[in-house]
């Protein structure tokens, strides 16, 4: 990626620009100054037009699958012809990325197979589930939901997840359901036309700040064992981490779980002083995936650069080879990101990149690391086998996730002012110094509450105003600049 | 006896020839050595075993496959460990087995229960967890006879930290090695044990992992970045062979986690014995040359550096071999292990160490700038010299809870040279105060 991005000036990792709090400040406010056109390989689906009835399918050897019809095909190119997410699209791929080319197939299901092939689908399948009272021991299953988006850090913070843990707790639910569709800020391009590529393995210590939440609270203080099931729309950066918190994951058809890499470019220091840093954040990561029983080499492959690591599917089972695919039933997950595979402007741009990996729906699903693919909670329900006339319990998570979200926001917005009102105390105005010490001590003490409700989500630094421990040392020396009052 | 056991023997079986120790005891091991010494103390099993090696008194740990036999000294019957791999051992099998054996020190009297008695001790927490801020050989030597008031048999460190500073593992580790393993059947849980963390309780035999544990990356360095080299390196590197030596683990491991060095392991397909070798070429590759070694739960275990992956109190009491275990202390919903009175004393410390070290730097500060009034104005000189001298009991009160804070911001190492800088302190105080 390095060399062919130089060319377009440097691609330098988001993490690393704005690193420590500046990341956070930067993730809270930045927007993209392009959006993006790279496409989630999940969301990279294209469809035929209503009148054909059998399609192409090429198999890439990224694992990801795209269905369409082929229009026009030479020895070492396929052009591609059909509708991505309703845009008409007409692409030509290299055959060198393809990993099989499959003729006239027919249609793809609207839902994606069933990930226990032995569940039965029921025979009819009316919407159901709207949110009723909390009425227990009506014999019907009952699911408890928390949507989390914003941002991973602020939005999803430990501070509002324990209390709608809490308030599901009380529930006793049979399900509990963590959607995952976090804000993400996808490629950016700054003035010099350099683009950035977002990452922030670093999230993966909040991550695992927040994982006792959903594993050894709830199984040692809930009275109820729920099954917990994280359901993937977009988890990117630190929420990436979260949906391995369970053994049950799903897949939203635009699912897609990354947003970590480029661990290795994170540290200037000596070579072991790096290493030992990359290391630790290894092992930390690594440890958060076998702690639920999935394959290890997953976040190397997320994090880290010059991970080259493939697979193939054997008896239905994954097998992992830590090498470039040596067959067509061997697929790449990610290449070594030197030379040739160094990730190109171009796959930045098409959502195509592996220097680093990002988990899609397909492929998460043929890796076993998703269950399956569901575009709806009562699709969810159903791949998890539940009668379609389970409760959905109307909790207070919605409204504990949007009240701390607004808190964050009217955090952001307010703190700043209070320290600009701090700086201004004094100026022309007629007050005694004892008055304007009392004036910068409760405006100090309004800013210092502020930051300490927030519990971390907003910290001082972020949003340009000193820690709370700075705080404290500005509030203690103006009291004894008081002493010097006769 | 974990197949890597004789391996990591090895140093001691050489310097067994030169012993010089008065023996008492004879322990012959599950690898063929035999041992002289004294038996210092038996749980579960497990025996507490001083012999000299090198003309050194030590104490090592065996568990009970790990011996063939011990037998006393003036008794003429041995007691058997292990099954014996050596067909020449006792053909009637009429040897006791160890654990029946009275034990070398009169075990305490106990109501109820027989079940041997265990601790949870915490070493950091998120946010707590810098070697030798909250986790201090002071702290960890204190506890002790809270320990031994609720005749705690068994002690499980929990590991949970970053790392911290290099000055203070090699105070944690002999402390534990000394003190801790003397007394207590002593073992290593390991959430996460980073740096000085893995460093500090590398002296343990017995170490388990949680599943999402992590171990390893010990690279010494110093601010921006820069590692440790030149002589502090070689001095650091020889520590922790040596403290390699009193955990019984092939000191090659830790070697991979300090310095970028390659390791990879070989199974002997007759005995499962693992040899580590410090190259690419094993059957089995840890660390490629250029990386630092961090363990994760699948490859200490692989590698018979974990003796289990254990995600509770229970699964932890199975993988030690405990049919029957009392875990000590009081039951919090918020704790996934009862809280023992030294566990309880233990997170009490580290919430004051918590709020001391973000205060600290403001009784410094107010110290000084104080100090700076009294040499004013002298008609509030007086208001100065008393809020310099209640900053200077602040500093004092941070001290006393934690000594180390006196090490991170003055340079002092023990309470007496603390003692002199705070008198000198206060004479200062006086010193400004008086008049001209």
């Amino acid at each position: 990626m390095r060399d062919t991005m130089r060319q377009n000036n440097t691609r330098i990792p988001y993490a690393k620009r704005l690193g420590g709090a500046g990341a956070l400040l930067a993730a809270v406010f930045a927007l993209p100054l392009i959006s993006p056109t790279g496409v989630p390989e999940a969301a990279a689906m294209v469809t035929m037009s209503d009148d054909a009835e059998l399609l192409d399918e090429i198999v890439f050897r990224s694992g990801r699958i795209l269905r369409g019809r082929i229009v026009d095909e030479t020895n070492d190119r396929i052009t591609f012809e059909g509708e991505l997410n309703g845009i008409p699209l007409n692409t030509t791929y290299e055959k060198s990325t393809i990993a099989e080319i499959r003729r006239g197939v027919a249609p793809a299901p609207e839902k994606a197979e069933p990930a226990r092939s032995e569940r039965q689908h029921p025979s009819v399948s009316p919407r159901s589930g709207g949110r009723e009272s909390n009425a227990r021991d009506d014999g019907r299953t009952s699911v408890y939901l928390i949507e989390l988006s914003g941002r991973f850090r602020s939005d999803v913070h430990e501070a509002p997840l324990r209390d709608a843990l809490e308030d599901a707790r009380d529930q006793q639910p049979d399900y509990l359901i963590v959607k995952i569709d976090t804000d993400w800020v996808e490629l950016q391009f700054d003035e010099g036309n350099e683009v950035e590529i977002p990452t922030n393995p670093d999230e993966l210590f909040y991550a695992e700040q927040i994982e006792p939440l959903f594993t050894e609270e709830i199984r040692d203080t809930w009275p109820k064992q729920p099954e917990l099931v994280f359901w993937v729309k977009n988890a990117m950066g630190g929420s990436a981490f979260m949906p391995f918190f369970s053994e049950t994951m799903f897949f939203h058809p635009e699912g897609r779980i990354g947003g970590l890499g480029y661990v290795d470019e994170l540290f200037e220091g000596d070579e072991m002083f790096n290493a030992k840093q990359i290391s630790l954040r290894m092992g930390h990561a690594q440890g958060l995936l076998i702690a639920r029983g999935y394959e290890p080499r997953l976040a190397d492959a997320l994090m880290r650069e010059h991970t080259v690591l493939s697979y193939s599917i054997d008896g239905g089972e994954p097998v992992y080879h830590e090498r470039m695919p040596e067959s067509e039933s061997e697929f790449l997950l990610t290449d070594d990101g030197d030379g040739p595979n160094e990730d190109t402007l171009a796959q930045a741009v098409r959502g195509q990149l592996n220097d680093t990996l990002t988990l899609d729906a397909e492929t998460a699903r043929r890796l076993r690391v998703s269950m399956g693919t569901v575009e709806t909670l009562d699709d969810l329900l159903f791949e998890l086998g539940v009668n379609r006339d389970y409760r959905l319990i109307d909790g207070k998570s919605e409204r504990i996730m949007e009240t701390w979200s607004r808190r964050v926001r009217r955090t952001i917005q307010d703190v700043p002012k209070m320290w600009e009102e701090y700086q201004q105390i004094g100026q022309g105005r007629n007050a005694t110094p004892a008055q304007l010490r009392g004036q910068r001590i409760r405006k100090l003490e309004q800013i210092k509450g502020a930051l300490l409700r927030m519990q971390g989500a907003v910290p001082g630094p972020a949003v340009g105003v000193p820690s709370v421990a700075e705080i404290d040392q500005l509030i203690a020396q103006i009291r004894l600049q008081g002493l010097g009052q006769r | 006896m974990r197949p890597n056991t004789l391996l990591r023997l090895g140093l001691l079986a050489l310097a067994f020839l030169f012993s010089t120790l008065a023996q008492a005891d004879t322990l012959r091991l599950s690898d063929g050595r035999t041992l002289e010494g004294t038996v210092q103390n038996e749980l579960d099993g497990y025996i507490w075993f001083t012999h000299s090696v090198g003309g050194i008194d030590q104490t090592d740990v065996f568990g009970p496959n790990e011996y063939v036999e011990l037998l006393r000294d003036g008794a003429g019957e041995p007691e058997s460990g292990a099954e014996p791999k050596d067909e020449a051992r006792d053909p009637i099998g009429d040897a006791r087995p160890v654990r029946d054996a009275a034990p070398a020190r009169a075990p305490r009297p106990r109501v109820g229960s027989n079940a041997p008695r265990a601790a949870v001790i915490s070493l950091g927490a998120p946010d707590m967890d810098t070697i030798g801020i909250y986790v201090t050989r002071d702290k960890l030597e204190s506890i002790i006879p809270l320990l031994e008031e609720e005749e705690i048999d068994i002690v499980v460190f929990r590991v949970n930290s970053g790392g911290g500073l290099l000055y203070s593992l090699g105070r944690i580790s002999d402390l534990i090695h000394t003190e801790y393993k003397s007394r207590f059947r002593t073992v290593g849980w390991i959430e996460s044990a980073i740096s000085a963390a893995a460093m500090s309780v590398h002296c343990l035999e017995e170490i388990y992992f949680m599943p999402e544990g992590n171990y390893g990356a010990c690279t010494g360095w110093r601010g921006n970045g820069e590692q440790i080299e030149g002589g502090a390196l070689e001095q650091v590197l020889y520590q922790m062979e040596q403290i390699s030596e009193k955990g019984r683990h092939d000191y090659r491991v830790m070697r991979s986690m300090q310095i970028t060095e390659p390791l990879s392991a070989d199974f002997d397909p007759a005995t499962g014995e693992v040899t580590f070798r410090q190259d690419e070429d094993g059957q089995v590759l840890l660390n490629q040359e250029g990386d630092i070694l961090t363990f994760n739960s699948r490859t200490a275990e692989e590698v018979y550096f974990s003796d289990g992956t254990a995600a509770t109190i229970d699964e932890l009491g199975a993988a030690m071999g405990l049919e029957e275990v009392d875990w000590v202390g009081e039951f919090d919903p918020t704790v996934p292990y009862p809280l023992s009175k030294a566990e309880r004393e233990m997170r009490r410390w580290r919430e004051v160490t918590a709020r001391d070290e973000q205060k600290l730097n403001e009784y410094f500060l107010t110290f000084q700038q104080a100090m700076g009034g009294i040499r004013g104005d002298r008609t509030t000189a007086a208001r100065y010299a008393n809020a310099a001298r209640q900053a200077l009991l602040r500093i004092r009160g941070v001290v006393r809870n934690n000594p180390n804070f006196a090490l991170l911001n003055l340079g002092i190492t023990n309470p007496e040279d603390f003692d002199r800088w705070y008198r000198e302190q206060e004479d200062a105080i006086r010193e400004a105060f008086r008049p001209n």
